[in-house]
């Protein structure tokens, strides 16, 4: 039984360990600023595309799925509405960071586990320089950074999908269908919008390096660590973001 | 370590990337709920209420006719005792609906949908003048549904009253009590109405009887007889009388008194006009003034001695101006007196006879 628990247990403490060392770093001397806007640019721009049309089609898919309903109570006139709070509270936070951790928590690991088997880290650490200050801390940075800004922009290319569904298929007028959309948005669904994908963020780039730098057994560990940081970080995204949606509608 | 013209481009792509996402953030912040004043300039009005309804401040809509002008933007107690004026609201309107809020407007409470959610509604007046920023648009009744209910359990309080009594009488009615109750349940007066139904064969049988004095009217035909024989008398009379015949019918039938009575008045006729003709003593009187000219004469002369009695000329002046004959009279009259009364008490004095023969 203690076997059983043993190696998970292991697991989650040097977690923690890698974790509070790259989280007190960001407080640390040295910064490596170009390292920070070079991963800025890795997560954030080489994710707008991606990120931008799963927005784009979440938003189409939530008017028509949406309006379906609505039509039941005469109610098409709401789908702005409808579009804006899935999108803001729910589907732009959700959707982005699980396809942000798809694509640089992955690529996190992948990189650093190569580094970590061809002994660069240890290396790194030869010269007398802190490879979580170097490698983990501007991961961090950048994708808390960039994530809620690519969620933001993630929710306003959803709700133009909406509004293109809006107006071509349920003849809703443009003002009908923003000023619903904009007014029905509250100070508590901007903050859970935002507060989400900052939170998923610390995930991603921490789950991502953790089984980067832990990565062993050569080429093969290297996947092997691509598959768990994918697999977890998404996981423990869906598992925060209930926490954190319980919360905000508890208060 | 990356290289500076790679990192430059680096924090290019994501200095924009970030300004675009801001950009974004800041418009939704500024437009949310619909109604910031960053975007539209925004003007206060008042509205007072007897129930804030539990009003969502920021939130709860305001329409003009149905048209969204605005939101409230502070709901609070007015401390005023006045009935419907106890919550003070404050409207937030945008600056140019105020122009098309006539000062007669009357805001009220309407349901949003059924799950209470409500908004306030102005209908817009007649009036030219419109409302002042900071002014009071004045509420109409609203009736809730609450008050609905109240008033329907009223009304079927008051229903279940009347059918507990309705009930009650019907029961007694069932059981023969009162006189509906009698009239549907005791055979009395069906009894009664057969009896009396019965009776009124027997009168009629014996109306029919003609030994019976009704029968005997009705059957027998003596009286008729008796009446039809009246009947042939006044007939008789009335002949008689269009005949001419006894004074009556002359009166009717003959002309010698119309033509007696057109004689005399004839004669009146003749008189009359001689009398205005000035003949005879009466047409003399009736026609010339000189009766009156001496009538007047002698009244004028009556006046004239009247005043000559008055101021007390002449013998008949004097007698009834002057004292002085009464006064002698008077004094005349206490001597005799005075005379009479010594003659009776020494009547010797006077009645002595002297007689002296030289």
């Amino acid at each position: 039984m203690l076997d059983f628990l043993k190696p998970p247990i292991q697991t989650f403490q040097d977690f923690v360990l890698v974790s509070s060392r790259a989280l007190g770093n960001v407080f640390r001397r040295p910064h490596y600023n170009s390292d920070i806007f070079q991963q800025m640019d890795i997560i954030g721009v080489g994710s707008l595309p991606i990120t931008s049309m799963v927005g784009w089609f979440s938003g189409i898919v939530m008017a028509l799925q949406m309006s379906r309903a609505l039509t039941t109570y005469g109610a098409e006139s709401r789908v702005g509405e409808i579009v804006s709070i899935t999108l803001v509270r729910e589907l732009g936070p959700v959707l982005t960071a699980l396809l942000v951790a798809g694509r640089n928590a992955s690529g996190m690991a992948s990189e650093l586990g190569s580094m970590k088997v061809t002994e660069q880290i240890d290396a790194m650490r030869a010269l007398g320089t802190d490879p979580s200050q170097k490698l983990v801390t501007p991961r961090l940075i950048a994708s808390a950074t960039m994530l809620p800004l690519l969620t933001i922009i993630a929710d306003c290319i959803g709700m133009i999908g909406g509004y293109f569904v809006a107006s071509t298929q349920l003849g809703l007028t443009s003002s009908e269908y923003w000023t619903s959309a904009w007014q029905v948005l509250e100070y508590n669904d901007l903050a859970q919008g935002l507060i989400k994908p900052f939170a998923f963020a610390i995930i991603i780039a921490l789950v991502g390096c953790f089984y980067g730098i832990r990565t062993s057994g050569g080429t093969q560990g290297v996947g092997r660590a691509t598959t768990n940081a994918v697999v977890w970080s998404s996981l423990w995204i869906i598992v925060i973001n209930t926490l954190i949606t319980q919360v905000f509608v508890n208060f | 370590m990356p290289s500076a013209a790679k990192t430059r481009w680096s924090q290019l792509k994501v200095g924009i990337l970030a300004a675009i996402a801001l950009v974004i953030l800041a418009f939704l912040v500024i437009t949310m709920s619909g109604t910031n004043p960053l975007f539209r300039e925004t003007v206060d009005a008042v509205v007072y209420f007897d129930d804030s309804f539990a009003m969502t401040v920021g939130a709860t809509p305001v329409r003009l006719n149905g048209i969204l002008i605005g939101k409230v933007s502070n709901v609070e107690l007015s401390g005023s005792n006045e009935l419907n004026r106890t919550v003070k609201v404050t409207l937030s309107l945008n600056a140019d609906s105020l122009a098309l809020i006539p000062v007669d407007s009357t805001a009220g409470l309407a349901q949003q949908n059924l799950l209470g959610a409500r908004y306030i509604n102005i209908k817009r007046g007649k009036s030219a003048q419109t409302i002042q920023p900071g002014g009071e648009i004045k509420t109409e009744a609203t009736t809730e549904i609450q008050d609905m209910l109240d008033q329907g359990k009223t009304t079927l309080s008051a229903l279940q009253a009347i059918l507990t009594r309705v009930e009650k009488l019907v029961i007694e009615i069932e059981d023969g009590k009162g006189t509906i109750g009698k009239f549907l349940r005791d055979e009395t007066l069906y009894n009664n109405l057969v009896g009396a139904a019965d009776e009124m064969k027997k009168l009629v049988v014996n109306f029919n009887n003609p030994n019976s004095t009704i029968g005997h009217l009705i059957n027998d035909d003596d009286l008729y007889q008796d009446v039809r024989g009246t009947m042939g008398k006044v007939d008789q009379l009335v002949d008689g009388l269009n005949a001419g015949e006894g004074t009556l019918g002359k009166l009717l039938k003959d002309d010698s008194l119309h033509e007696e009575l057109r004689g005399t008045l004839a004669d009146l006729h003749e008189t009359l006009r001689l009398v205005n003709r000035g003949d005879g003593t009466i047409g003399k009187l009736m026609t010339t003034d000189t009766l009156h000219r001496r009538l007047e004469d002698t009244m004028t002369r009556l006046d004239n001695v009247l005043d000559k009695v008055n101021t007390g000329e002449g013998t008949v002046g004097q007698l009834l101006n002057n004292p002085a004959l009464y006064e002698s009279m008077d004094n005349t009259m206490r001597e005799v007196q005075g005379f009479m009364k010594d003659f009776r008490a020494n009547p010797k004095k006077f009645l002595t006879i002297q007689l002296k023969l030289f």
